[in-house]
């Protein structure tokens, strides 16, 4: 025990993120304690090797060569990654394994925002203002069936500090094939579109999933100021 | 056409309206604003109100009359105006060659408080009625009586009857429905002058409110205001017609413009500014996320993990200390101690960025998920502020585990956390080794305002201030600021009305003027714990600009209770004007003191009662009635009566004001715990002055009540 509690002094909250997209050795329970000190990246080697790409409400990377060689240095890093955006502020960044806590994974960016996945479902995030603050959603298993209801609960937080819950009725529907380009990849994917209806607004989450059925891209209900995050699983 | 005739004419146009208008689907028509900040037409109130909470601001000018006006709606039906008024060409038709008494302003000035209540909600036939008191503690001047009502026609046009008293039946009146208005002697102002409200002439008014689409709304009416002061005596304008016109343009949510043409002879502007403290306006709030929980792995699975074997070791609470700072980094959150058992944690931090206490509690406890021991089942976290703790929440860490993402995971664990009296740290607790002594400082902008100068109402310096703060130990702080102001037109007039008491108040611009630099404050602070629920400060230095000396305090506050009670002790002289560190220039010491109840009256209401001896050696009571916020916002009203007569008082008669403190937070939409106060005193005088000492128990502690506490839960999970 002693040991580990050492090893955690290393952390640094801002430092996790990045060093957690680095396949470190792991120590103890924690999953998301990863690093060792010998394999420590210092800041400055990690800002240059990802100048321009860890930027808070960077745009959308949009140089073919520039995505090409992004992609390169994640998949050269070898730790799951994802792409988070958010059209409606101009949001995008690249978020690495951050916890995980029984079915649900928590990915976060260097610029500290997260997002909690179950299986690719968005559940909850934090650092984008209007958050989702949890959410009761269905299983990818029905997801990827594109059969059948879902009674969903969204909740938030308001200017005030006080909690919302938002219910939505939802309905799962197969939606054809489509190509679909994740940063630099292109995939043929089946798209699932779920159709939710609340009190007075409502709402579409697309899926794609690929032909290994993995959950590639989604477009996903955030919160009513920042209706839609767009999420890509870049590295498996 | 006579004028009862016009006012015929126009319910005419209304009945037509009413008939031949169509009823197109849109929103609701907003409740607008007149030209004297009172929810209404265009000079005259309605029988709307303002949704529950709005704040605003307004500023309306016709011909010689500017107004300037804080409205705040109080509760759903309730609301209250301050308004700024100010007649100009006030002497014109007198000075010369009569310049005495109030035709010595060329400009008169006059603060006015208004008050109204809704007696009926609008339903499918009813009308939305309300009953108003304008300038119902003033000198009188504006002082007018109304009920009002206020039926929408249809989603594009409202439409409002009123009948006035006082001012608003000065107009075309139709007899003393409820006898002679008495004439009262106005004295010095500023009291309550309820043998006038309605009474006297009364007369109707009447207008209608069109909404041509969501941006332009049209208004017309009909005024039972003769200005009869304004435009019969003094001759500021004139008053040609009862029927006024307005074209408004809503800018956006926060503001609103008003184009008039008014009493058929002025032009007329009013813009005003809509707030909804209840209401962030970016919605939930930014900053950075927080590092997420790490469940413990199971203890079938991993049994060497559950050893408690680890709080033997020597040097752990060290090590654990650390690793808290380590995953609290950017938080701006700081553990002061650790105590630890086999299976339990007690943190007590600070908290120096969360607006939200109940944000820090959760991310010490994320923090605690990730660095405690498997075996360490319950944490108990303890805020500090001054070095004492405010109370004590108890958690199970298998709730944090199991409900981090559970869709209602603030209620499942409120409903598991015990909030109890702070108590005192675990046997063997140490300390952050790194956090005293402390020193903070801060060198920030720094304004100064003098207002309701007759001569020149709004006076304003700029310059620094320099703060600093050196903590010895928990809760021993020694701290002080200096400001200096580089531009200012402050002036120090001599008052034709000086106070006959001590001059502990109104010599306030012979200290902006004189002192440059001004040691504002140089004090030596001890806070503590006493027992349980009990609490005590003890201050000494320079207290405040004006006053230096020593100040106790001992504040009874249990933390399972809505109220509080306290009592303080000071015995301070009056400094010398030029904010140096002398005394001599007055020589003036006095006791004073006060017991005070406060009293969380629930729905965000709050009440604090001050018995005791003021500044200048009077004996009385204040009274502070506000609104409290989830998010911060607190908007209040306070009055204090004491053994001075009105005479004595001078203008105003009693002291009296409004209060505001604004959360910037709320401006940002990211955590600070920065927060602007405000205080509005129509008149500041001698009497019911309280020596304002910093940091009072109550306000320091208040974060940490645990209604405060319930009002904020949500951010736990933030």
């Amino acid at each position: 025990m002693g040991t580990c509690v050492e090893m955690k002094r290393t952390r640094t909250a801002a430092f996790a993120a990045i060093l957690s997209l680095l396949a470190l050795s792991a120590c103890g329970t924690d999953p998301t304690a990863r690093e060792s000190k010998a394999a420590l990246p210092t800041k400055d080697t990690l800002s240059a090797a990802l100048s321009g790409i860890f930027s808070r409400k960077a745009p959308a990377v949009q140089d073919p060569v520039l995505v090409a060689s992004t992609r390169a240095q994640l998949e050269r890093l070898g730790n799951p990654a994802i792409s988070v955006a958010v059209p409606k502020n101009g949001y995008f960044n690249f978020f690495g394994p951050y916890g995980q806590n029984g079915p649900v994974a928590t990915w976060a960016s260097s610029t500290l925002e997260t997002v909690s996945l179950s299986d690719g479902i968005l559940i909850a995030t934090r650092g984008f203002g209007p958050d989702l603050m949890a959410a009761r959603a269905p299983d990818i298993g029905q997801v990827r069936r594109a059969t059948g209801y879902f009674h969903r609960g969204y909740s938030y937080l308001d200017g005030a500090d006080q909690r919302q819950f938002i219910e939505y009725d939802c309905t799962f529907a197969p939606a054809g094939s489509e190509s679909i380009n994740v940063f630099a990849k292109t995939y043929v994917a089946r798209k699932v579109v779920e159709t939710c209806e609340g009190l007075d607004t409502s709402f579409e989450n697309t899926y794609w999933f690929d032909n290994s059925g993995t959950l590639r891209q989604s477009d996903q209900r955030l919160s009513p100021q920042l209706p839609i995050m767009r999420l890509q699983r870049l590295v498996d | 056409m006579t004028h009862r005739a016009k006012f015929t004419a126009l319910l005419g146009v209304v009945g037509l309206a009413f008939l031949t208008l169509a009823a197109p689907t849109q929103a609701e028509m907003r409740p607008s604003l007149n030209l004297s900040g009172q929810t209404g037409l265009i000079d005259m109130p309605s029988g709307e109100q303002q949704p529950d909470g709005y704040l605003t601001l307004d500023h309306s000018q016709f011909g010689p009359v500017y107004r300037n006006s804080l409205r705040f709606q109080i509760s759903p039906r309730l609301s209250g105006v301050f308004r700024y008024v100010g007649l100009h060409q006030w002497n014109a038709n007198f000075c010369p060659p009569d310049c005495g008494g109030v035709n010595i302003f060329d400009t008169y000035y006059d603060r006015n408080f208004d008050i109204s209540y809704q007696i009926l909600t609008e339903g499918r036939y009813l009308p939305a009625v309300t009953i108003g008191l304008q300038d119902f503690v003033g000198t009188g001047l504006s002082a007018g009586e109304y009920v009002a009502a206020t039926k929408t026609v249809n989603p594009r046009l409202k439409v409002t009857a009123g009948v006035g008293f006082g001012r608003l039946g000065s107009y075309n009146s139709f007899g003393q429905p409820f006898g002679p208005r008495a004439v009262v002697d106005i004295g010095n102002g500023g009291n309550f002058n309820f043998k006038q409200w309605f009474h006297g002439n009364a007369a109707f008014f009447g207008g209608v409110e069109y909404q041509i689409n969501d941006k332009w709304t049209g208004k017309v009416e009909y005024s039972s205001d003769a200005y009869t002061e304004e435009s019969g005596k003094r001759g500021e304008f004139d008053h040609k017609s009862p029927i006024n016109y307005g074209l408004e343009y809503q800018a956006n949510n926060t503001v609103r413009l008003g184009l008039y043409y008014m009493y058929g002879s002025e032009v007329g502007l009013n813009i005003s500014f809509t707030l909804n403290p209840d209401q962030r306006p970016q919605g939930g709030i930014g900053g950075s996320a927080p590092l997420p929980v790490a469940p413990r792995p199971s203890q079938q699975q991993n049994p060497q993990a559950w050893t408690t074997s680890w709080v033997e070791l020597s040097g752990v609470k060290q090590v654990l200390l650390g690793n808290l700072a380590l995953n609290l980094e950017h938080t701006g959150i700081i553990i002061e101690s650790l105590g630890v058992t086999a299976n339990s944690a007690q943190v007590r931090f600070r908290n120096t960025n969360y607006d939200a206490a109940t944000q820090a509690v959760g991310r010490v406890a994320r923090a605690m998920s990730r660095v405690m021991p498997a075996s360490v089942e319950v944490f108990e976290l303890v805020p500090m502020d001054h070095g004492v703790a405010g109370s004590k929440l108890v958690m199970r860490r298998s709730d944090i585990e199991r409900f981090e993402f559970s869709p209602d995971a603030a209620t499942a664990l409120r409903v598991r956390t015990d909030v109890v009296e702070a108590g005192v740290p675990l046997p063997g607790t140490e300390g952050n080794p790194d956090l005293y002594p402390r020193l903070t400082w801060s060198l920030l902008p720094y304004g100064r305002t003098r207002t309701f100068d007759p001569a020149n109402p709004l006076q304003v310096g700029i310059g620094l201030r320099f703060a600093a703060k050196y903590e010895m130990a928990p809760g021993f702080i020694l701290s002080g600021s200096v400001t200096d102001l580089f531009l200012s037109n402050i002036t120090n007039p001599t008052l034709p009305d000086a106070s006959v008491l001590q001059h502990v108040r109104s010599d306030a611009s012979a200290y902006d003027t004189n002192a440059n630099p001004d040691i504002e404050t140089l004090t030596v602070a001890y806070y503590t714990r006493i027992a349980p629920d009990v609490y005590g400060r003890l201050t000494a230095g320079y207290l405040e600009r004006s006053f230096g000396g020593v100040s106790a305090e001992v504040l009874y506050r249990p933390v399972k209770r809505s109220w509080a009670v306290g009592i303080e002790g000071n015995y301070v002289a009056q400094r010398d004007t030029d904010g140096l560190l002398g005394f001599g220039q007055y020589d003036y010491r006095v006791a004073t003191g006060h017991v005070s109840g406060y009293f969380d009256l629930g729905g965000g209401y709050h009440a604090q009662v001050d018995v005791g001896r003021y500044l200048a050696g009077d004996v009385g009571a204040t009274l502070s009635l506000s609104r409290e916020f989830e998010n911060g916002w607190k908007i209040g009203a306070f009055a204090t009566k004491t053994n001075v007569s009105a005479e004595n008082f001078g203008e105003g008669s009693f002291d009296k004001g409004i209060t505001l403190q604004i959360p910037l937070s709320w401006f940002y939409g990211t955590p600070t715990r920065t927060v602007r106060s405000l205080v509005i005193r129509p008149i500041g005088r001698d009497g019911g002055a309280r020596l304002e000492v910093a940091d009072r128990l109550y306000d320091v502690l208040r974060s940490y009540d645990r209604t405060r506490l319930d009002a904020q839960w949500g951010r736990v999970w933030k």
